[in-house]
């Protein structure tokens, strides 16, 4: 062992930079306290990597010693060194704290700064009374970080200190103002209310933001004469302090702050042409919820000046739908306008669909056949929310659209009607020659009530030969959601058709259908289907209605010669956690000639979190040679198994060239992170 | 639209308050919490004026610079030195790596404003975006010494 330790210390002289960055990761995993002296040297190594692993490494061993020879290292003159010094200290947390406690009444005044930012990064209530004496520190930064670590370890004895600095300079009692904000509590409070009277527009504007951190609605009051100061950003922390005040309160304290908050001033400031303020003031009234402000958001929604920010539009958009209003009538208003843009129309049309109330009707299928397709898409999105009976055929109408998007929306928005309404179409259009049409009225035959289900049987079944494959797929699964017998008959007569694309219309009409023993029996023969299209989508069928396989079916379907017939019966054991499945699934794995089934079992092991499952990823990931949709594969499985053996490998992947595997790399650290955190969290608190 | 500063600052406090004197100036701002941070929202994003902390995690302020400088959209970019560290020694560091000017903490608006004017060669009534050509030269790297 001693050996061993020389050896590592050694090699942290080496001119290899990866050889001193893993001899310092070893000595970490060693723990030997005669490796400290040569590691806190190594926090002056040249390479950020290795100074990063000798961190590392110190705040592994911890302890005395660490902290003795580490404090040296606060006076270097590089800074990456006394940053490096800081980080340790930090890591190690309580035992350093009496060593820095002593170091606040260093002559230096860096080093007592520095020994104050620590103290806050380490949180510990025990630095509170020498953080209290260093509010009298005669450099005011050092002051000024003893008042921020004060906050940090939210040390409310502190108070009282706090309060008697306030007349020191500006940059103190601003900082005193945001800790105040950190402690939190009543005593904070009513001192913060003093603050915001300050001299200082800084003062005040920490003030504000601090009040806002309290959430006291003592406070409130005060606040709203801010409203009105000639500073825009305090204008902007005095909108935000209110809105997080009725966010912290009780909900019946909640509705009479609302009262008291004046809706004029704040409907002025929708006009501010700070964008900000705009946006503070907008969150603010989604918060209040008023109805006398929807005529002043309604013009918010549709202002040229708010073209630009999305996330204005979406605010305003928010405080409409608050406060749910009955009486549509100052939207439509601002929609009749005539200078009024398509974009704004979009706008506001949006949001009268969303709200739904058929006030609104007409005069948004007013826009239906507005020259611009982006308002006729919203127009189609909008109507099925709005009740009304003429919002079918309007619809059916806008599946003709030379739109695409719009012919979408509409043909969505039928789906969501009701039948009684969708009878009228139907009838009305028997033989329209629009394909569309043809689509909507299989949709809607297929929401039919049961008197009706034998004649939309008759009316769909010409539509499974429509030369357009969206329709026939429509009318296959109106089919299966119709689910009488007559519709079972159709489906089983195509289950038998020579034409494999009937066989999938079949299948996709039990897909929609609702699971019971004919559509079992049913899928059963298509599993069986000799053509592998059919087969893998009778799998996703099982899959999605929850039926039961046998184990013959799931091994015969993982020996299938197609591809597509193994990924689907994977995605099922994984869908259902099939763990007893994962020597086979393992198999696959490593020697399926396709990438995307590899990428579906790694994702299933993932998923299976059976043993060796992550022995096999990591394994995997150390082939350069693997397809890269494999690498993704074993990468986000390895995000599910949060396994700490995985963090070399995953770290690497960070830098890979593809941003998908890097950025996958980087969510599977971050659920390792949380994963060990969360492992460690008990410890800690022991 | 008022130029756009990136200020970076590991305290948060300093960095609020850097950012209110910054707005009240008409200052387009954004925030960074250390030098990764500040570095990746330069390669995401485009700055006029970079104001940065030295002493902070991960990336310290004189790391930052360098890089900046090594960057080639960066080259020129003013920067500004804002630490509470006051010695000559930490002043050259701070010049050597490539910053503009070096103000010590606590920071008066009015002078964290009249050097980022300085700078853009702008006044405090046309603080412009680097998305509009500049009315003045910009100050040489070596002449904004605080």
């Amino acid at each position: 062992m001693h050996d061993q330790v020389a050896v590592l210390v050694s090699h942290l002289r080496s001119d290899d930079e990866s050889d001193r960055r893993m001899a310092a990761e070893d000595l970490g995993t060693m723990q030997d306290a005669r490796a400290v002296p040569a590691l806190v040297d190594a926090l002056e190594d040249p390479s950020a990597a290795v100074r990063e692993a000798a961190i590392d490494a110190l705040s592994t061993i911890g302890g005395a010693a660490v902290i003795r020879a580490v404090l040296p290292a606060l006076r270097s003159e590089e800074v990456y060194v006394r940053n490096a010094a800081c980080v340790v200290l930090r890591n190690i947390g309580e035992p350093a704290v009496t060593h820095l406690t002593q170091l606040v009444r260093d002559d230096d005044q860096d080093v007592r700064k520095f020994a104050v930012d620590t103290l806050g990064l380490i949180g510990s209530p025990a630095a509170g009374e020498a953080l209290i004496r260093a509010l009298d520190d005669v450099n005011v930064n050092v002051a000024a970080a003893a008042a921020e670590a004060l906050g940090q370890i939210r040390y409310r004895p502190a108070i009282p200190k706090m309060v008697s600095v306030m007349q020191a300079n500006s940059w103190l009692r601003c900082t005193v103002a945001r800790s105040l904000g950190q402690i939190g509590g009543a005593e904070a409070g009513r001192a913060l209310v003093e603050l915001i009277g300050d001299s200082d527009v800084m003062v005040v504007y920490a003030a504000l933001r601090s009040l806002g951190e309290v959430g006291d609605e003592s406070s409130l009051q005060y606040v709203l004469h801010m409203l009105e100061h000639e500073n825009a950003a305090v204008v902007e922390a005095a909108l935000g302090a209110l809105e997080q005040i009725l966010s912290r309160v009780n909900p019946q304290v909640g509705v009479a702050l609302r009262r008291q908050i004046p809706l004029k001033p704040l409907l002025a400031l929708l006009r501010n042409p700070e964008p900000q303020v705009r946006r503070s003031a907008l969150a603010l009234l989604a918060k209040i919820g008023h109805p006398d402000s929807l005529a002043a958001l309604a013009h918010a929604l549709a202002a040229p000046e708010n073209r630009d920010h999305a996330e204005l539009r979406h605010l305003a958009t928010q405080a409409i739908l608050s406060i749910k209003p009955r009486d549509v009538a100052p939207i439509l208003e601002v929609l009749h306008e005539s200078a009024i843009s398509p974009e704004a129309a979009c706008e506001l049309i949006d949001v009268l669909g969303r709200l739904g109330q058929p006030a609104a009707f007409d005069v948004v299928a007013s826009y239906s056949a507005h020259e611009q397709p982006i308002v006729r898409r919203v127009v189609a999105r909008s109507l099925a929310s709005i009740d009304s009976e003429r919002a079918p055929l309007l619809l059916a109408r806008a599946l003709s659209d030379s739109d695409g998007h719009t012919r979408a929306h509409a043909a969505r928005g039928l789906g969501t009607l009701l039948a009684g309404v969708a009878e009228a179409v139907i009838s009305a259009r028997p033989t329209d020659a629009q394909p569309e049409i043809r689509a909507a009225n299989a949709w809607l035959a297929a929401t039919f009530g049961p008197r009706q289900r034998a004649d939309a049987v008759l009316l769909l079944s010409p539509l499974l030969k429509d030369e357009y494959p969206d329709v026939r797929e429509a009318a296959a699964r109106a089919l299966g959601t119709i689910g009488n017998e007559a519709a079972f008959s159709v489906l089983q007569t195509l289950l038998n058709d020579a034409d494999e694309g009937a066989r999938m219309l079949a299948v996709a009409g039990l897909a929609a259908a609702r699971a019971n023993a004919r559509v079992e029996a049913l899928l059963r023969i298509a599993l069986a289907d000799s053509a592998a299209a059919v087969c893998a989508a009778a799998i996703r069928a099982f899959m999605s209605h929850g039926i039961e396989l046998n184990a013959g079916e799931i091994r015969k379907a993982l020996q299938h010669a197609d591809s597509r017939v193994r990924g689907a019966m994977v995605a099922l054991l994984s869908d259902r956690k099939l763990d007893t499945w994962a020597p086979e699934v393992t198999e696959l794995f490593r020697n399926d000639p396709n990438p995307r089934v590899q990428y579906t079992c790694a994702r299933a092991l993932g998923r299976f979190g059976s043993v060796g499952a992550a022995e096999v990823l990591i394994e995997c990931l150390s082939h350069a040679s693997n397809d890269p949709l494999v690498v993704l594969g074993a990468v986000e499985a390895l995000e599910a198994l949060a396994d700490e053996r995985a963090r070399d490998v995953l770290t690497e992947l960070t830098g890979c060239a593809d941003p998908e595997i890097s950025a996958a790399a980087c969510a599977a650290l971050a659920a390792l992170d949380a994963s060990t955190a969360q492992g460690a969290r008990p410890a800690a608190s022991e | 639209m008022g130029a756009k500063v990136l200020v970076v600052d590991d305290s948060r406090m300093a960095r609020e308050l850097h950012a209110f004197m910054l707005r009240s100036a008409g200052f387009d701002v954004r925030e960074a919490e250390n030098g990764s941070d500040a570095f990746e929202k330069l390669l995401c994003d485009s700055f006029d004026v970079v104001i940065t902390d030295i002493n902070m995690p991960q990336m310290d302020g004189y790391e930052l610079i360098r890089r900046l400088r090594a960057t080639k959209a960066y080259t020129d970019t003013p920067v500004i030195i804002v630490s509470t560290e006051s010695e000559a020694t930490d002043k050259s560091r701070g010049f050597e790596a490539g910053a503009n000017v070096y103000v010590v903490k606590p920071t008066r608006p009015a002078d964290l404003i009249a050097n980022v004017h300085m700078l853009l060669g702008t006044t405090g009534a046309q603080a412009v975006s680097s998305k509009t050509p500049s009315t003045g030269d910009r100050a040489p790297r070596s002449s904004g010494v605080a």
